[in-house]
């Protein structure tokens, strides 16, 4: 039983004073990358005014499965069936984790401020060239780099039009999704200028025309009207082409030049007025001229506002990959998208009233043509496999735990899917290994060891001195001396010839009175002599 | 106090009735060893279908090698149908190259018991049969041919067909060995006490997952063509569970089976290498010990336990990592219920979530609870109560005679 | 504390994990979380219960070369198993393990003991400590393990050995110098009457002459007679240079089989026997007879170490005011290092005492362990030759011991050079 005396206090303090020093490492940290915002918008799971909750009920009414993306678009690499899935970037709002990483050129790099790091990129642009199908909805954030892996840059100055909704302010534009511009009579859209989709309502190229648009006028009850079932009216399909979305704080698209693009087939899909222009230097005013210069800064002109990036030219979902890229992060926000549950109150009292607009019919349209089976015998519906994936990863979080954890998807889906990421983590893991491997020792077993360790050693300096003449002569006179029972001094006073008599051995006597050298053999019969003298 | 002092019981053993000893011989055929060989061996042929049936049956199986085989060189294979399973459906291809590969073992592990000189006739007797059986209708034929033509001369065409059905012959055992490797191996290293061939078992398994692991990876297996669409692809999205613990849906069959083997090496790998650990420990103990009743009870006492905490914590490792799998499902309807945020909406619809990361996410989240409830828990309580209960023994303690000693450690 | 099996267990499990994250392989993943599963499960039962310990000895002391049966009794006092604990009893490295083992492998039930009994064979002399007990406790898949110690020791003397010395005295040549137990006129531990005195509290009851008592009214005593010839004075050499040789062989073990002999042969005949050792410094033993200064000589002999280089001069300066008069010293030394010999022994005979100089010859010692060229023995024979014959010369007996002889066989070599 543990005595709470028996307790290792100072132990204790050090594993306490260890923990808590790494939690505030770890806090340190996360403090740096959790970004916390209250004015978080256009999520696809949130139900405030600006974000998109209306647009992801209608897509799984459809009969379409909604996914969330919360840590980093590397994963669309897992994707098993990316033809028949959709990727939804609608606003980017914070920048990727500056890690490291490997770029293009197989260079060690570090994100830069664009949102998406470059594997992040290349993971998007091999999930399109499979098949998927990309919607961007941007304005002044982070998507630029996804635009221009495509060939596509987002100007990023705020775009003003003619063709703006008076009642509410000049940061409500039209746009209309033709090849000509639409223009406005008073407060409404000129329904004069008003054409329809280019491709889509093309019923003669049926690679290319939007599916509801070929099925228009077929009769089918609302179960089966499948994907086209915002087009279902009165027991059947009845598509109409036009499509006049409004826009909130828009920019402009440009087409890149000669770039090395993926998808090959551009096509403008929407454009402003003529009468267009771009607050470049965002003093608010616009100063322009015919050529661009430090008094006139600001654009004025035509410019586009949807692009399309297909793979063919038909932007057949069977053909290959498609990405759709607007000027505008806000087409889907509930307000907008959904004009009359806002007008109710939906989603929170107001006063604003958003005119009627074809947001929704255009933004089911793309889904619809990207989810429909192309099996024949299911006619409308999505295929088995669809799936719309909003990616929710570029979107603060408005708690510290919500925020942390998807800082843990993200470090978790990076150290398992960027190149060099995981070369790290292998060397990580190699290394830990060894460390385990030659840190790591069991205890020994138990063994009983008899051993005596005993140092018995004399000192063997002393046996070249017993062998010198001289002290085998000073042994030799001590034994004379003992021998016959001298003293000292008695021994010293002795006579030459005294000694000689005494020693009784001429060798000997030789040996102790007259110094000489005396080889090694000589030696050896000497000290025999001397041990055998005075045994009588 | 020196007359308490006893000298090994093994001295005073005078009795007739012969006493258990910790000699290999009796101890190799005490139930709780031959138990604990017939578990390893049950889990290494469990483990073994279960692979065998997710990767490899009716994708890369033997009988497919031999019928492609068969195909390109026209000529049935000398192993008989029977032997290989071709032409059977499904698992049953392996169920007699299975036993065959358990009797081969066996077989090997017999050799190992016998003296080095005996085991090194049986491999010189094993290699001339080999060679007599590739090249001895060639010299006999071939020396004879000569002899009755009296001429020496390279074996005509006739005489090299000999070679053909013992090649194929060969071949088809190797083949048939490499697939039954981790079988052979297996129960060579079980019976035959060899911590190598159990390695060998269990390394050869891991190789395999690992090789197939790689092959099926989307960027290698796409590099791949048609072979790597014959490959059994596992699913890297999760679909919904529908097995799980007291009615709770923890995990999807496929899970299940990848679980199964999981617990299944390690069930294979802990009894196998338990029962040489203890035989081990008994062949090192001196003779007086071998022989002192003392040792052979604390051998059982092991034994036992070894058993017992082989069905309970080998089962309660599968659950809790059943209970890990499915555990983000919980952990998504708690913070759901309790918050109703937009973070619990998407994180719950995320496809991390289906793509294994939030998977792990909360499984080593609640592995980590799991290792927590070793301090929140007071096991040593709970398991010194229930013994307490089971075998009422509190009585049993006697008062101590001298005075505790306290642990200093 | 984690095992190695724990640590790669736990590591490759982590490493599947992620690898399996990385190529999207559920299989890996699932294997990787099975692992961490086992160790986290596995976790739960760790430690052991409450061991008690309880070692008995054959006997607390022996003699050299004689076996210590030892006997370890452990009981679980906890209401769970104990699981998997190895027990060692620590036990000192000179001590020769001859049958049984020091350890066990055991799971002991609550209340359950095992008897771990092993044999010990004890070739040196000195004072030895066994214990502490030491355990290891193990989790069954061998992934945990914690080690600690009880703190139980047993002392155990092992005294010199004692050899039979009688036949020597009784066929020594040399004229007899101790003549056995005669009685001393001084009252003391004996067998003859000496005189009656009053009783004192705390005199034995049965020494009460109760024949007096009646007659007097007043207890009295019997006061017996001190049998002894006198006082054996015996001076060890334990010096530095008393070491050299084998471990089993060297002048120091054979002064205190010497002087231990010599001592249980004196203490016998009554005599009382006094010990004097010196070498780091001087420790003595005041004459004393009966069993307990035999126990106390031998414990003494038991803990002798050489160290350390006190003359002889120094001791028999500081003991000789304290030796009775004309009581028999004897002098075990190999007299080499050391000039004050012949000047102590001569100063010790002068004051009339019957010295004998037992003499380990520490060069033969020498030569069992190292290679001495010839001629640097011969030489070094002959000057302790010398010095032997200087102190036969004062008047001492004088014994050259060499190192295969036994020690009657040498007491019986008593000469005058």
């Amino acid at each position: 039983m543990v005595e709470w005396r028996d307790i290792n206090y100072r132990r204790f303090g050090l594993q306490a004073a260890f923990w808590s020093v790494m939690l505030v490492l770890l806090l340190m940290i996360l403090s740096n990358f959790v970004n916390l915002s209250n004015t978080n918008q256009l999520s696809a799971y949130d139900d405030d005014w600006n974000d998109m909750s209306a647009f992801r009920q209608d897509i799984k009414d459809m009969g379409v499965e909604t996914r969330s993306l919360v840590s980093s678009p590397l994963l669309l690499a897992d994707i098993e069936d990316p033809r028949n899935t959709t990727y939804v970037v609608a606003g980017v709002e914070r920048d990727t984790l500056s890690l490291p990483q490997f770029d293009d050129d197989g260079f060690i790099t570090i994100a830069s401020d664009d949102g998406y790091s470059p594997s992040e990129i290349e993971a998007i642009v091999t999930f399109v060239e499979n098949g998927g199908t990309a919607i961007i909805l941007e304005d002044y954030g982070f998507a630029g780099t996804i635009a221009e892996a495509f060939g596509v840059r987002y100007n990023g100055y705020q775009l003003f039009d003619t063709t703006y909704v008076p009642e509410l302010n000049f940061n409500y534009v039209w746009m209309c999704v033709q090849t000509t511009p639409c223009s406005m009579n008073g407060s409404q859209i000129d329904t004069d200028s008003l054409s329809t989709h280019e491709r889509w309502a093309d019923t003669s190229s049926a690679l290319s025309a939007h599916p509801c648009a070929i099925a228009d006028g077929q009769v089918v009850s609302l179960e089966d009207s499948g994907v086209c079932s915002h087009h279902w009216a009165d027991g059947e399909i009845a598509y109409n082409g036009t499509y006049r979305v409004l826009l909130n704080n828009i920019t402009a698209l440009e087409l890149i030049p000669n770039s090395d693009n993926p998808l090959p087939e551009l096509a403008i899909r929407a454009v402003t007025s003529n009468e267009a222009s771009i607050d470049v230097n965002g003093d608010g005013k616009l100063v322009v001229s015919a050529v661009q210069s430090e008094e006139t800064p600001d654009l004025y002109g035509r410019f586009n506002l949807t692009v399309e990036a297909c793979a063919k030219s038909t932007c057949n979902p069977d053909d290959g990959g498609r990405v759709f890229f607007v000027a505008d992060g806000s087409p889907l926000i509930n307000a907008i998208y959904d004009y009359s549950g806002f007008a109710e109150g939906e989603y929170g009292p107001t006063d604003t009233e958003i005119p009627a607009n074809d947001n929704r019919k255009w933004a089911l349209d793309i889904i619809a043509e990207a989810m429909m089976t192309s099996i024949q015998e299911d006619g409308l519906e999505p295929s088995e496999n669809a799936m719309v994936i909003f990616d929710e990863s570029r979107h603060p979080q408005n708690a510290v735990l919500a925020d942390s954890y998807n800082t843990i998807y993200f470090l978790l889906v990076y150290f398992t899917g960027e190149g060099l990421a995981m070369l790290v983590l292998f060397l990580i893991l190699f290394i830990s290994f060894e460390a385990v491997l030659i840190r790591k020792k069991d205890p020994d077993n138990w063994r009983h060891v008899f051993s005596i360790i005993y140092y018995g050693f004399g000192d063997a300096n002393r046996y070249p001195y017993y062998s010198k003449v001289e002290k085998i002569r000073q042994v030799f006179l001590s034994k004379v001396r003992n021998q016959n029972g001298l003293t000292r001094e008695e021994f010293h006073a002795m006579s030459a010839r005294e000694l000689v008599a005494l020693i009784n051995d001429p060798t000997l006597a030789k040996f102790a009175i007259e110094p000489s050298k005396y080889s090694l053999e000589q030696t050896v019969s000497i000290v025999k002599r001397v041990k055998a003298w005075g045994r009588r | 106090m020196a007359e308490d002092v006893q000298v090994q019981s093994d001295v005073t053993i005078t009795g007739s009735a012969k006493a258990r000893t910790l000699h290999l011989k009796t101890l190799r055929k005490q139930w709780q060893i031959i138990t604990l060989q017939i578990i390893a061996t049950a889990a290494l042929i469990g483990m073994y279908l279960e692979v065998v049936s997710t990767y490899v049956v009716g994708t890369i199986d033997h009988t497919i090698l031999f019928s492609s085989i068969e195909s390109l060189i026209g000529d049935d294979l000398p192993l008989g149908d029977w032997f290989t399973g071709e032409g059977r459906t499904g698992l049953s291809r392996f169920f007699v190259p299975l036993a065959i590969g358990l009797i081969v073992g066996g077989l090997m592990a017999l050799v190992a018991y016998q003296t080095p000189k005996t085991q090194q006739r049986l491999k010189l007797g094993f290699i001339i049969t080999l060679i007599t059986l590739l090249v001895g209708r060639l010299i006999l034929g071939w020396l004879t041919g000569m002899i009755f033509s009296f001429d020496i001369r390279l074996p005509d065409d006739g005489e090299l067909q000999t070679l053909e059905w013992p090649l194929l012959m060969i071949m088809s055992l190797l083949i048939m060995f490499v697939y039954l490797l981790p079988i052979i191996m297996g129960s060579r290293g079980i019976w035959g006490l060899s911590k190598k061939s159990i390695a060998w078992a269990i390394g050869f398994t891991l190789l395999f997952l690992g090789i197939h692991a790689i092959l099926t990876f989307p960027l290698i297996k796409s590099q791949l063509g048609d072979y790597g669409g014959a490959l059994a692809t596992l699913e890297s999205q999760i679909s919904q569970p529908t097995i799980g613990l007291f009615g709770v849906k923890l995990v999807t069959s496929e899970q299940f089976g990848l679980i199964l083997i999981a617990v299944l090496i390690l069930v294979f790998q802990e009894s196998a290498f338990g029962v040489i650990k203890y035989l081990e420990y008994a062949f090192r103990l001196p003779e007086s010990c071998k022989r002192d009743p003392e040792y052979v009870k604390q051998m059982d006492n092991m034994l036992n336990t070894h058993l017992m905490h082989t069905f309970g914590f080998l089962g309660l490792t599968g659950v809790a990592t059943m209970v890990a799998l499915g555990f983000h499902s919980v952990l998504l309807s708690l913070v759901s219920d309790t918050t109703g945020s937009q973070w619990a909406g998407q994180v719950s619809e995320s496809i991390e979530l289906s793509l294994t990361y939030g998977l792990v996410i909360s499984a080593v989240m609640f592995l980590s609870f799991m290792a927590l409830f070793r301090y929140l828990i007071p096991w040593q309580r709970i398991w010194g109560f229930t013994y307490s209960l089971r075998n009422n023994t509190s009585s049993a303690v006697e008062k101590p005679e001298k005075e505790f000693i306290e642990f200093q450690t | 504390m984690w095992t190695r099996k724990a640590a790669f267990t736990f590591t490759g499990g982590i490493a599947l994990i992620l690898i399996g994250m990385m190529i999207s392989n559920n299989q890996m993943m699932i294997l990787g979380l099975a692992l961490i599963a086992f160790i986290v499960v596995n976790s739960w039962i760790s430690g052991h219960g409450d061991v008690e310990v309880q070692r008995t000895l054959s006997a607390d002391n022996l003699y050299k070369g004689d076996d210590l049966y030892v006997e370890l009794l452990i009981t679980n006092r906890s209401n769970r198993k104990t699981q998997l604990l190895e027990v060692y009893d620590n036990i000192p490295h000179e001590m020769k393990l001859r049958s049984g083992l020091n350890q066990m492998r055991l799971n002991l039930s609550p209340g359950e003991s095992a008897r771990i009994r092993y044999v010990l064979r004890c070739p040196l002399r000195g004072h030895y400590s066994i214990g502490p007990v030491s355990l290891r406790s193990r989790n069954t898949f061998n992934l945990g393990v914690e080690e600690m110690f009880v703190d139980h020791h047993s002392d155990i003397v092992i005294f010199p050995q004692i050899k039979e010395v009688e036949e020597a005295f009784l066929r020594s040549r040399t004229p007899k110098m101790y003549t056995g137990a005669t009685t001393l006129r001084t009252p003391g531990q004996g067998s003859e009457f000496y005189s009656l005195r009053e009783y004192v509290p705390g005199d034995p009851f049965k020494n009460i002459n109760w024949k007096a008592y009646a007659r007097t009214g007043e207890l009295m005593v019997n006061e017996k007679c001190r049998d002894a010839v006198t006082d054996l004075y015996l001076l060890i050499d334990s010096r530095d240079i008393a070491r050299i040789g084998t471990v089993l062989k060297n002048p120091l073990e054979m002064s205190t089989v010497s002087a231990a002999s010599l001592a249980a042969f004196f203490l016998k005949r009554r005599d009382s026997v006094a010990l004097g050792i010196y070498g780091e410094k001087l420790s003595y033993l005041p004459p004393d007879t009966g069993d307990k200064q035999y126990f106390k000589i031998l414990s003494a002999l038991a803990g002798v170490s050489a160290k350390g280089e006190m003359p002889l001069q120094a001791v028999t300066n500081s003991l000789s005011g304290r030796f009775s008069r004309g009581s028999p010293v004897f002098v075990i030394s190999s007299c080499e290092g050391d000039g004050t010999v012949p000047a102590a022994v001569r100063d010790l005979v002068g004051r009339g005492h019957e010295v004998t100089v037992l003499s380990p010859s520490s060069i033969d010692f020498e030569r069992l362990v190292s290679r001495i060229p010839r001629m640097s023995y011969e030489v070094l024979k002959l000057e302790r030759q010398n010095r032997l014959t200087t102190l036969a010369g004062s008047g001492a007996q004088v014994i050259d011991w060499m190192p295969d002889m036994d020690l009657s066989q040498a007491l019986m070599q008593v000469r005058g050079y």
